[in-house]
């Protein structure tokens, strides 16, 4: 079912286009302590949507949640599919891909067999064939490192390798947990790179991240979530005007 | 007197049956991360299963049958077992741990009880019955099929692993279970195929045992014990590591029993198994030793 390439050629990305997933009113809670209290949050076509906020504000939760790994009240629908409805190896079916903060790579495989299990939904063998190709231009590192243990690899690279394996999932949509987390300004650089090519693939993407100006810089919608709850949302561009905003996560 | 080249042949025999029993121990410890002390009663049932198949006070069927029989039967109830019980409590390791142990306990006690030998030993007729004689030694071909049978069975272990998509998120699972589930793996299928995998390993150990010696409600344990050692020694979830294990231990406990005193039997693993804890606990080719 799955075999058929989603990929688009990105022009129907446009803030008015159908959305792909919708959270409504979501909350989530680790026993008595409650991490998400009822957060809304819309994530249309070929959009890249960022969710911002500090250590502990739920962001993770958040992506955990969508990706049917946590028990949830409210609604989380993926092209109208309640995710906590479906086992989660049909969601990645569906191309609902995550790619986790602790990045969760096979450490004793080779980069190369990494990506190939990334595809391990995928029967379309051609298409493996052709985004392990898409996969090697993106970050030629890997391409440099096919026969290395992912294990070890330096962080930067295990990021590579982490998003490499999620696009080889072809994703509709692809959840990014802060991936640019504890990287060096030059990785960082590489992975900014990487973004735009994977938006022409007509990839709708949720970001979260802790470093703001990146999320700026990529984003089209932004929400700010602090303790559990949506506090603010808008474009890069009213963000960035924002005094809140200014204060606390851009040093004023 | 038993000749030394005798000696060597019975090691070898008997770590092969060692080695297919600590595969299937290490593969369910790898993947789903359980040690199943079950495992000693699935070689209990494989050879239950073709005493009932092959002996002539029962169905009396060709002794082949009771090798395919025994294997299969024990690895339907290790599927049982996973679908039964263990699937319930995957998150919990000490209750997995008393679970399967007493559950392992159950069953060879059942077999004890309902069984027609009680607590006496079995027979069943050697699928390869006689000896050959190689470079003027006398061996017997059931420990030749023991060698080769556990050599095939490893060696198709290994390329199934390495080689198949399954394989790989057999792998997979053993090393991320979340990696694996955002790629799309289902690891309670994965799960369910190592548990048929190794109740199929050790149903065939325990009619291959039964074949060699002979077979008892009970003689899963020592067994099971042995596995334990074997795969500490080898690496808790290495493949290469239970084969080699399961030499070392099977060719230490072989010769020591010739050799110095025969109720060491079970002592020499247990010094191992204390000496590796203490020196070299990732075992041999444990994953932290990688590399």
């Amino acid at each position: 079912m799955s075999s058929q390439p989603r990929a688009g050629t990105g022009t129907e990305a446009s803030a008015t286009g159908s959305t792909v997933l919708t959270a409504e009113d979501v909350q989530v809670s680790y026993g008595k302590v409650t991490a998400l209290r009822g957060v809304d949050l819309e994530l249309r076509e070929g959009e890249l949507v960022s969710l911002i906020g500090p250590n502990g504000a739920g962001k993770t939760t958040f992506c955990d949640t969508v990706n049917g790994f946590l028990p949830y009240g409210g609604s989380v629908t993926f092209r109208g599919t309640e995710v906590g409805s479906v086992p989660r190896d049909e969601l990645v079916d569906r191309g609902m891909i995550y790619c986790t903060e602790e990045r969760d790579l096979f450490g004793f495989m080779d980069v190369e067999d990494n990506l190939r299990l990334g595809a391990y939904a995928i029967d379309d063998e051609s298409y493996v064939e052709k985004q392990l190709e898409f996969v090697y231009d993106l970050f030629p590192r890997l391409e440099e490192r096919t026969d290395q243990n992912a294990r070890s690899m330096s962080g930067g690279e295990q990021q590579m390798l982490a998003i490499g394996r999620a696009l080889m999932g072809d994703p509709d949509i692809l959840v990014l947990d802060e991936p640019t987390i504890g990287l060096a300004p030059v990785i960082l650089d590489d992975i900014s790179q990487a973004i735009d090519p994977i938006q022409e693939q007509g990839v709708s993407i949720l970001l979260t991240e802790q470093n703001v100006t990146f999320a700026l810089d990529h984003a089209d919608r932004m929400y700010l979530l602090e303790n559990g709850e949506v506090v603010k949302t808008g474009t890069p561009g009213e963000l960035r005007g924002d005094d809140y905003i200014r204060e606390t996560y851009l040093g004023g | 007197m038993v000749s030394f080249a005798n000696v060597l042949v019975n090691a070898i025999s008997i770590s092969s049956l060692y080695a297919i029993v600590a595969l299937g121990f290490t593969l369910i410890f790898g993947v789903g991360g359980v040690l199943n002390f079950s495992h000693g009663a699935l070689i209990t049932i494989g050879a239950e299963a073709s005493y009932l198949i092959s002996n002539q006070t029962n169905l009396g069927l060709h002794p082949a049958l009771g090798v395919v029989g025994g294997m299969l039967t024990a690895a339907i109830v290790a599927a049982i077992l996973y679908l039964g019980v263990v699937r319930f409590v995957e998150d919990e390791p000490v209750t997995l741990l008393i679970l399967t142990f007493i559950i392992g306990f159950f069953i060879q006690h059942a077999v004890r009880v309902f069984s027609s030998h009680g607590t006496g030993n079995f027979s069943v007729d050697q699928v390869t019955p006689g000896q050959t004689d190689i470079a003027g030694i006398s061996v017997f071909n059931i420990d030749i099929t023991i060698f080769l049978l556990s050599m095939i069975l490893i060696a198709l272990t290994g390329v199934f692993v390495s080689q198949t998509k399954t394989g790989k998120a057999i792998l997979a699972v053993s090393m991320s279970d979340k990696g694996a589930a955002i790629v799309g793996i289902d690891a309670r299928k994965i799960n369910l195929i190592t548990w048929l995998l190794a109740g199929a390993f050790a149903g065939i150990a325990g009619v291959l045992l039964t074949m060699k010696n002979t077979g008892a409600w009970n003689m899963g344990t020592q067994p099971l014990i042995l596995a334990f050692s074997i795969v500490i020694l080898g690496g808790l979830g290495s493949i290469k590591g239970s084969v080699v294990g399961a030499y070392i231990i099977g060719f230490t406990e072989t010769f020591t029993t010739q050799y110095i005193d025969s109720s060491l039997q079970g002592f020499t693993a247990l010094v191992l198994l204390i000496v590796f804890l203490l020196v070299k606990p990732e075992g041999l080719f444990g994953r932290e030793a990688a590399e």
